[in-house]
C-alpha cells in the first residue's frame, strides 16, 4: 500500500470530536488524497528530501513512553527555566508535564482540542498535501490569546515531544495578540528517532503588538520535523521569528509573514547548525502590503560532513508597499568539502519607492583566526568551536527579547558542546 | 632552549611552493634575547611561522629542537601549550570572541596541559587587572572582541598582554614594532623587559633598530636570503641602523 493510501485508510473519527471539526478533517483527508505529497518539481519542495515521507506512512502514535517523554521535556525545559510550559506529548496535551500556574487574568492558553475553531484559518488554507495531511490528523496544539495592552512577564514555552519511533504527529496552533500586547513564545520540537513531527501555526498580531517567536528544532537522529507558520501583522505591530535548527535528520521551517498594514515589521533571526547527513531548510516569504513596512532578516548557517543547509528567502512588495525597507542577509560556513549550502534570496517588487537589499555569502572558517587561537594554545577543535559560536551568536545578539535570546544561546552552547562558562566582568 | 639546524622551508603559494629558508641555523639559550634583523623578503616572518607551526609552510630539510624535543612534530596548539608564544605582526581581528574569555580559555588550556587546575574567574580577573595596569591598557579591551576595533598600538599591546598572562618560555615577536608610535613602542618594550627572566628566551624579529634601543638584545643576527649571514652583539644593530643593509649586496657581488 502506498503511504497516501495508508493514511487514507487510517483516517478515523476521534471519540467526542464535534461534527463540524470532523467535517474539516474529512475535507482535509480528501484534499490530501487528491493532492498527495508535494513533488520535487514544485519549486518550494525541490530541496526537501521527500523520500522518507513517501516511503512509509507515519501513522498516529499508539502508546506513550511516559519516562521518555518526561526526560525529553526536562531537557527542553532547561532552555527556558523560567517560563510557562505547555507540553504536547506525541501530539496530545500533557497537563501533568505542563506548568501554567500564575498566568495573568485574561490570557487564554488552552489546548486546541478545547477550541478547534481557533485554528480555522489553517484548515481553510491548505497550500499542499502536507498541510492537508496535518489538518486531517491534527491531534492538538496550543491556543493562545493575549488581551489588549498586556505585556507577558515570562515567556511561554511550547514543548512538543515524540516518543514512539516511526510515528507521525500533526499539531495545529493559534496565537493571537490583541492591540499593544507583547509576548515571547518559544516552540521546541524534540522528535524521537525515526519520527515525524509536523506542526502548523497561525499568528495574528493586532495593532502595536509584538510577538517574539522562537521555533527550535532539536531532535534525535532520523527524526523529520516540519513547522509552518503563517503570520498576519497589522498596523505598527511586529513579528520577530527565530527558527533555530540544530537537530533532526531533516528539518524544515516555513514562515509566511504578511505585513498587512502600515508600519508593520518583521524580524527574522535564524540559524542552522548541521552535521552528518542532516538536512535543514528554512523558507521565509514576507509580503509587504502596507505603507512603510520593514523587514530585517539575518540567517546564518553552518554545515559540516555531508550536511545540506538550505535558505530560501523571499521578499514580496505589492503596489501598496511604498516606503518598504527590507534587508535580508544570509551567511553560511561550510566546514567540509562534502557539505552543501543552497541560498536563494528572491525579491519581487511592484512598488517604486522602496529600499530592498539582500546579501548572501558562503565561505569557510577563517584560517588566520583559527591559527591565531591555536597559537595561543587552544586545540583545533576548541578553536573551531569558539569561532563557530562567535559566528552563530551574532544571530542571538540580534534578538531583542531577553528570554528568547538566552534560550538561543543555551541551545547553541549545547549543540556546540561547550561548557557554559561565565566570565566575570 | 631552541636549536635550529640547517633549516630549509618553503611556503605554499598559488603558483606552487616557494623556497624561503635556505639553511638557517640558530641557537637560543634560556635567558637570552636575540634580535633577527634583515631586509624585507629575507625570511623573517617565515621563520616565525615555521617555529609557531602555521599551516602552509613545509620544512624540506633540517630540524628544530625546543627543550630537546622535535618541535616540528608538534601541532601549533601543542607548541603554544609547551611554552612557545608568537606575538603576531598583524594580530587577527576575531568578531564575536570576547578577549577575556579567549585569554582565560587559553590560559586554562595551558594550565591543564601542565597538570594545574583551571583558574577560576575571580583569580583570573585579579591577574589580568594587575597586568593591564602594567601595560597601560584600558579595562574595556577585555570585554571587546579580540582585536576588533583596536588601534594598531592597542593590538600590539594586547599581544604583549596575552604574553604576560600566558607566561611562555620562548617568546617570538614578529615585527611587533611596526606601526607603533613612541608611547606604544615604550609600553610594549617595558612589557617585554618586565618579562625578561633567566628562564625565558626572546627572539625579536625586526626591521629597524628602534625597538632595540628599548630592549637590549644579547645577540643580533642578520637574516638574508633565508639564512643568517652575520651575528654580533647589540652594536651590530646600531651599525645596521647607520649603514643599512647595503653590505649584503656588496657581499653578494
Amino acid at each position: 500500500m502506498s503511504a497516501v493510501a495508508a493514511y487514507v485508510s487510517a483516517f478515523a473519527p476521534v471519540a467526542g470530536e464535534p461534527d463540524w471539526w470532523l467535517a474539516q478533517r474529512r475535507a482535509a483527508i480528501t484534499a490530501f488524497e487528491r493532492a498527495g505529497f508535494p513533488s520535487v518539481q514544485d519549486e518550494l519542495w525541490r530541496m526537501t528530501d521527500l523520500k522518507p515521507l513517501t516511503a512509509q506512512a507515519f501513522l498516529p502514535p499508539q502508546s506513550i513512553d511516559g519516562a521518555r517523554a518526561a526526560a525529553l521535556v526536562g531537557e527542553a525545559a532547561g532552555l527556558l527555566p523560567d517560563a510557562w510550559r505547555f507540553v504536547l506529548v506525541d501530539g496530545g496535551f500533557a497537563p501533568a508535564l505542563s506548568d501554567l500556574a500564575g498566568l495573568p487574568d485574561g490570557v487564554t492558553l488552552v489546548p486546541t482540542h478545547s477550541r478547534p475553531r481557533a485554528v480555522e484559518p489553517l484548515t481553510a488554507l491548505l497550500p499542499d498535501g502536507i498541510a492537508a495531511l496535518g489538518v486531517a490528523f491534527a491531534r492538538d496544539g496550543l491556543v493562545l490569546r493575549i488581551p489588549a495592552g498586556l505585556v507577558l512577564e515570562r515567556p511561554i514555552h511550547l514543548i512538543s515531544v515524540q516518543t514512539e519511533a516511526g510515528r507521525g504527529t500533526h499539531t495545529l496552533s493559534r496565537i493571537d495578540l490583541e492591540g499593544g500586547a507583547q509576548a515571547e513564545v518559544i516552540e521546541t520540537y524534540m522528535g524521537g528517532a525515526g519520527a515525524w513531527l509536523n506542526a502548523a501555526a497561525h499568528v495574528s498580531l493586532a495593532m502595536g503588538s509584538h510577538l517574539t517567536h522562537g521555533i527550535f528544532v532539536r531532535s534525535e537522529a532520523g527524526a523529520q520535523v516540519f513547522a509552518r507558520v503563517s503570520a498576519h501583522v497589522e498596523k505598527a505591530a511586529r513579528y520577530s521569528a527565530s527558527p533555530v535548527l540544530v537537530g533532526a535528520q531533516q528539518s524544515r521551517v516555513d514562515l509566511v509573514i504578511d505585513l498587512a498594514e502600515d508600519h508593520a515589521e518583521a524580524d527574522v533571526k535564524g540559524l542552522y547548525l548541521l552535521s552528518g547527513t542532516q538536512r535543514g531548510q528554512v523558507l521565509t516569504e514576507i509580503h509587504h502590503d502596507g505603507h512603510a513596512t520593514r523587514t530585517n532578516e539575518l540567517f546564518k548557517g553552518v554545515a559540516d560532513d555531508h550536511a545540506h543547509g538550505i535558505f530560501q528567502g523571499k521578499i514580496a512588495v505589492t503596489e501598496r508597499g511604498q516606503k518598504t525597507d527590507a534587508q535580508m542577509q544570509s551567511r553560511v560556513l561550510l566546514l567540509s568539502e562534502t557539505a552543501r549550502a543552497d541560498t536563494k534570496p528572491e525579491l519581487e517588487i511592484y512598488a517604486d519607492d522602496v529600499k530592498c537589499s539582500h546579501g548572501a555569502t558562503v565561505g569557510d572558517i577563517d584560517a588566520n583566526a583559527l591559527f591565531y587561537l591555536m597559537a595561543r594554545g587552544l586545540s583545533r577543535a576548541e578553536a573551531r568551536r569558539l569561532l563557530l559560536r562567535a559566528f552563530l551568536e551574532e544571530v542571538a545578539d540580534g534578538i531583542d527579547a531577553p528570554a528568547t535570546q538566552a534560550a538561543v544561546r543555551a541551545l547553541l552552547g549545547r549543540a556546540l558542546d561547550t561548557p557554559a562558562q561565565e566570565v566575570a566582568a | 632552549m631552541l636549536q635550529i639546524d640547517d633549516l630549509w622551508a618553503e611556503v605554499e603559494g598559488d603558483e606552487g611552493p616557494r623556497e624561503i629558508l635556505r639553511g638557517l641555523s640558530l641557537t637560543v639559550k634560556a635567558g637570552e634575547v636575540h634580535a633577527i634583523m634583515g631586509p624585507n623578503g629575507s625570511g623573517k616572518s617565515t621563520l616565525a611561522n615555521v617555529i609557531s607551526g602555521r599551516d602552509g609552510y613545509r620544512v624540506t630539510k633540517g630540524r628544530v629542537l625546543y627543550k630537546g624535543q622535535d618541535l616540528l612534530a608538534q601541532e601549533a596548539d601543542e607548541r603554544a601549550r609547551n611554552g612557545i608564544f608568537l606575538a603576531f605582526q598583524y594580530p587577527v581581528e576575531i568578531p564575536g570572541v570576547n578577549n577575556m574569555y579567549f585569554l582565560r580559555t587559553a590560559l586554562n588550556a595551558k594550565r591543564r596541559h601542565n597538570g594545574l587546575p583551571d583558574l577560576d574567574a575571580g583569580a583570573f580577573l585579579k591577574l589580568v587587572r594587575a597586568q593591564l595596569k602594567k601595560l597601560s591598557l584600558k579595562d574595556d579591551l577585555l570585554q571587546r572582541p579580540v582585536n576588533v576595533g583596536f588601534s594598531g598600538g592597542e593590538k600590539k599591546r594586547n599581544e604583549i598582554f596575552h604574553m604576560s598572562i600566558l607566561e611562555p618560555d620562548m617568546c617570538l615577536l614578529d615585527e611587533t614594532d611596526s606601526g607603533l608610535d613612541i608611547d606604544a613602542l615604550k609600553a610594549v618594550s617595558d612589557g617585554v623587559n618586565a618579562l625578561r627572566s633567566p628562564d625565558r628566551a626572546f627572539v625579536l624579529i625586526t626591521h629597524y633598530q628602534r625597538l632595540l634601543s628599548h630592549i637590549q638584545p644579547d645577540v643580533v643576527h642578520v637574516l638574508s636570503g633565508g639564512k643568517i649571514v652575520r651575528t654580533g652583539d647589540a652594536s651590530l644593530a646600531a651599525e645596521l641602523e647607520r649603514d643599512g643593509y647595503a653590505f649584503l649586496n656588496q657581499d653578494a657581488a
